[in-house]
């Protein structure tokens, strides 16, 4: 599509789009329906092709990204917030490619449910660290949170985890190796 | 597993591999790709980046602020702005209008994209001064030349139960907005007034409103409008008339058409209408002194071809 742009906003485009995945995997993440991800994944792609020239700096282009799509998301919390039936599915649980049942399977959703049950100041922080592998300071960013503070609640909220892993019987464990999950379709996509 | 404390140092890991994956779905990046498509003009330029111009830009707003709260900007000329800030005050209160925005040209070559009408897309014209008609492909198929500064163009959704409105910033349409709000409430749009005060902003020149011509509200109203589907639709396409005929609504190509059947229009004015169309199709019944024009195509040109000469390219109205 972006073919019938003139050639320099094509390529801008399509360096944009190329994070279109993890834009949205991050909004999917979040806890957010398929349909409402697909959403605000495009606002945040029209907010960010309207303000690109404010992008100093195109090698922070991705936390920029995940920045817009996190103020969206939490926009959308708080216009969705009297409406929105309370959740009691596992953020992000519908797909992790791993065997049910086995071993490393119950430990991910521990660890999961764990984190979904941090207050989202916490869990926020984690999330962008950890599944979304952005560095301390482009999650600082992110959240518009001072470095500092933004450490101070990682260190908080893994002792939040530590305690609730604990509780759910999950003690000193090692970490299995790298996540292997495959990418799959949300089953209440529409694909 | 083990029923001691797991370590900090351990967590993180332990959060990585429990990443849940997400695909994307097929359509979004095409979908998004579209979306970008469809406003290149709105790329910032490398002059957005100087941070002294931008600091520039805030004083100079923020003056502009000061000096429009103090009244000290209500002189003609800067009526327009007042009337645009006054318009933006009153719809925001709206809880249906769905956007709105201020556009400024220079557009890129075919203008400035705003949104689709029936099988067609609108544009605002490079110049800032028309509303251009234009096929997916990019060619142009109807350029209403006063229409910006003389009014608006709009259309309604039926199936979304949404009017999509672009207004000049009329001090009728602002001051309407705001008479909706106190009488009716945030969230109840007065559909007949708002109506009633397009209708009549197409009425006014220029010079009438001191406006310059070249700002723009989008409005999107949404929500039960009470209008009714247009019950007649003239041509391949549909844009050379919209008929409402319950309303008397003025919806279509420089026609205005009162209160009639699908196939019994009245005509105030003067009607053009595409060749292509038998002319017993409809039974038209001109007012007293409407002139009816019947525009021809060209040999071998499509049934649009009628609509593709810019009106004002024409002698005018018939006497």
């Amino acid at each position: 599509m972006t073919h019938c742009l003139p050639s320099e906003q094509a390529k801008l485009a399509a360096e944009l789009t190329a994070h279109l995945r993890d834009v949205f995997a991050y909004l999917k993440r979040l806890g957010l329906s398929s349909a409402d991800a697909e959403d605000l994944a495009q606002d945040t792609f029209v907010i960010a092709w309207q303000g690109l020239g404010k992008l100093r700096e195109r090698r922070k282009l991705r936390s920029w990204l995940h920045g817009i799509a996190h103020r969206r998301y939490l926009r959308h919390q708080e216009a969705t917030a009297a409406h929105r039936p309370v959740l009691t599915e596992d953020v992000g649980a519908a797909c992790d490619g791993l065997t049910p049942g086995g071993e490393h399977h119950v430990l991910a959703h521990a660890v999961r449910q764990a984190l979904r049950n941090l207050p989202p100041e916490y869990r926020h922080p984690l999330q962008l660290l950890y599944w979304e592998g952005l560095s301390y300071r482009e999650a600082a960013n992110v959240l518009s949170l001072p470095i500092g503070t933004l450490a101070w609640r990682v260190h908080k909220a893994l002792k939040l985890m530590r305690r609730a892993l604990a509780e759910k019987g999950v003690g000193d464990v090692q970490a299995p190796a790298e996540a292997h999950a495959a990418p799959c379709s949300d089953p209440l996509s529409e694909t | 597993m083990s029923r001691h404390l797991p370590k900090l140092m351990q967590l993180p890991a332990l959060i990585r591999s429990a990443r849940p994956e997400h695909a994307l779905p097929a359509g979004l990046a095409s979908r998004i790709e579209l979306a970008l498509e469809r406003m290149p003009a709105l790329l910032p330029s490398a002059d957005h980046r100087s941070y002294s111009r931008r600091i520039g830009y805030a004083i100079v707003g923020l003056a502009a602020v000061a000096l429009l709260t103090t009244g000290l900007l209500r002189l003609p000329g800067a009526r327009g702005a007042a009337i645009l800030i006054s318009a933006v005050e009153a719809m925001e209160d709206v809880t249906s209008v769905h956007s709105w925005g201020r556009l400024t040209p220079p557009f890129d070559s075919n203008g400035l994209w705003l949104g689709e009408h029936s099988t067609q897309e609108v544009w605002l014209s490079p110049d800032g001064w028309r509303w251009d008609l234009r096929d997916p492909d990019g060619s142009l198929c109807i350029s209403r030349g006063a229409s910006v500064e003389s009014g608006s163009f709009w259309w309604y959704e039926p199936e979304q139960r949404r009017a999509v409105v672009f207004s000049a910033p009329t001090e009728q349409l602002a001051s309407h907005l705001r008479r909706t709000i106190v009488n009716g409430g945030a969230g109840h749009v007065d559909s007949q007034g708002i109506r009633e005060e397009i209708a009549r902003a197409e009425q006014i020149s220029t010079s009438e409103t001191e406006w310059n011509g070249r700002d723009v509200i989008v409005v999107s109203l949404r929500g039960d409008l009470g209008l009714a589907p247009p019950v007649a639709a003239f041509g391949e396409h549909e844009d050379e008339f919209y008929v409402d005929a319950e309303t008397n609504l003025w919806l279509g190509e420089r026609a205005f058409v009162r209160k009639g059947s699908a196939r019994t229009l009245v005509a105030d004015h003067w009607v053009e209408y595409n060749a292509d169309i038998p002319a017993e199709t409809f039974q038209f019944a001109p007012a007293e002194g409407t002139a009816v024009h019947q525009m021809e195509a060209e040999p071998g040109e499509s049934p649009c071809n009628c609509q593709r000469l810019p009106w004002w390219e024409k002698e005018g109205p018939p006497a």
